[in-house]
């Protein structure tokens, strides 16, 4: 694959991330201790223009592509994951407004996403219906031209300080648990209580506690058609989410492992050990099969987008849904090795040069932001529709 | 009286993957209103291959086939066509 040439828009976007790692580094440790969401550090990218990444040119945003956000996402997350978190999240939600918001909707808050001033956040979770996405059951009331909306999730991300949040909702009182619409909501025009606390093994600072929403929005502010949620998940949510939160994962353990080998230069040669060396050439490869899977299902997105094909087909699902699992399930192992090697004062202790321990700890959430468990279970069942085995990249076609 | 659309047997399969189904099943009915998931797609096709002595060849596992009723069973009995003229 050629990259392609960026454009000014875009190469500034990198530019900026660039110029924001150092900030966004110095403020992890604080923001881990706090479990305090990163306010000052998201000030940052809504100003140097990172949270309008994904919105198009002709709406003032610098045009970038789900490749731009993997490498982005991977960028901060070097610096600290629950930022990368904090703002790939956003750039998920701004992905579906891009391709499913109505003129109007994509009018007036593209724009404004493009100047960052709106922090987007999701409301997926419903107490009681486990983690089932494409389901519902607080439905929608009201009428055609004002929907209504009450609800509760016990997890939003960045709720606290969402400017906008993407609520899921059954299409309507009689509709089925399927027909889930999804609706965009200004902060101003919710009321907002909240239920729940964060304090977490890692991932502290995306502070993502319960809360119980309620308000009305006007009917333009649907996002894709009512009841056909599914549709922006296939096309969108999901997508853009496997591919950034793999992004962050990676770039997250690829630092620590560069970390690490920068203080085992440090120690000097006669301290290395054959186990040492071991551990080092696995969590090395660990990293690599990431990154080359996370590669190559970019690839095939942005391949079908370009093409205007669906990603409903059986082996795409395979394959964003076993992107999630390996990203997970491989940085993780990459840095319980890293810790290992790195040892108890520099890999387990909180003060070390070394953030291996909050590294280690954010990782842990990987397998259980959307549990593989279902992931897995989902793709035993898709797995028996592709006897064919189609690959990602399809190296036998 | 109507006339049946497709075999008992094929009705009876169908019914056993449709939670939400409410007496007969109706052609043209959408299969996931009725409560057709992946999970239960999965088991469905291989009831069906096994039951009816067919093979489902993957081009036609597509989400088209499992729009409706009348869908699926103008998949399965054009593959029980081929197999008799076979």
């Amino acid at each position: 694959m050629t990259a392609r040439a960026r454009s000014g828009a875009l190469v500034s976007a990198y530019d900026a991330a660039a110029a924001a790692l150092p900030t966004v580094r110095a403020c992890a440790a604080e923001t881990d201790r706090s479990a305090v969401f990163p306010i000052d550090v998201i000030r940052l990218l809504r100003e140097n223009g990172l949270m309008g990444l994904l919105v198009p040119r002709e709406y003032g945003g610098p045009g970038g592509d789900l490749g731009d956000l993997v490498a982005i996402a991977g960028l901060l997350a070097s610096g600290c994951a629950s930022t990368a978190m904090i703002w790939a999240m956003h750039s998920q939600q701004v992905d579906c407004i891009v391709r499913f918001g109505s003129s109007k909707l994509r009018d007036d808050l593209l724009p404004r996403i493009a100047a960052g001033e709106v922090y987007l956040a999701s409301v997926t979770t419903e107490p009681g219906k486990g983690a089932h996405l494409l389901s519902g059951q607080a439905a929608i009331t009201g009428d055609a031209e004002s929907l209504r909306i009450e609800r509760e999730s016990p997890i939003i991300t960045g709720g606290r300080h969402a400017d906008g949040f993407l609520v899921t909702m059954r299409e309507s009182p009689q509709a089925p648990a399927h027909r889930v619409t999804l609706c965009y909501a200004e902060r101003d025009q919710l009321s907002i209580v909240e239920t729940g606390s964060w304090d977490t093994l890692g991932m502290r600072g995306t502070e993502s506690p319960g809360m119980r929403l309620s308000g009305a929005v006007p009917a333009y502010q649907v996002v894709g058609a009512p009841g056909e949620f599914k549709t922006v998940a296939v096309e969108s949510m999901i997508p853009a989410g496997h591919l950034a939160w793999a992004g962050v994962w990676l770039g997250a353990a690829r630092q620590a492992l560069s970390d690490v080998l920068t203080m085992l230069r440090a120690r000097g040669a006669e301290r290395q050990s054959e186990l040492t060396a071991e551990r080092i050439a696995r969590a090395r490869i660990d990293v690599e099969l990431v990154a080359a899977y996370l590669g190559a299902v970019r690839d095939e997105v942005l391949a079908l987008r370009r093409g205007g094909t669906s990603l409903i087909g059986t082996a795409t699902q395979i394959h964003l849904n076993n992107l999630k699992v390996i990203a997970a399930e491989r940085t993780f192992s990459a840095v319980d090795r890293l810790v290992q090697i790195a040892g108890l004062f520099t890999g387990y202790k909180r003060d070390s040069a070394v953030p291996l321990e909050r590294v280690f700890r954010d990782l842990r959430s990987a397998s259980l932001n959307f549990s593989d468990d279902r992931l897995l279970t989902m793709n035993g069942a898709l797995t028996l529709l592709d006897r064919d085995v189609t690959l990602v990249p399809d190296i036998f076609a | 009286m109507s006339v049946p659309q497709w075999p008992a047997e094929f009705e009876e399969i169908l019914q056993r993957h449709l939670p939400l189904s409410d007496g007969p099943i109706d052609g043209s009915a959408l299969l996931a209103d009725l409560g057709l998931d992946s999970l239960g797609t999965v088991s469905l096709v291989m009831e069906l291959e096994d039951s009816m002595d067919i093979a489902i060849p993957d081009d036609l596992l597509v989400a088209e086939t499992f729009t409706s009723a009348d869908s699926l069973w103008a998949a399965v009995s054009s593959l029980l066509e081929g197999a008799a003229a076979a």
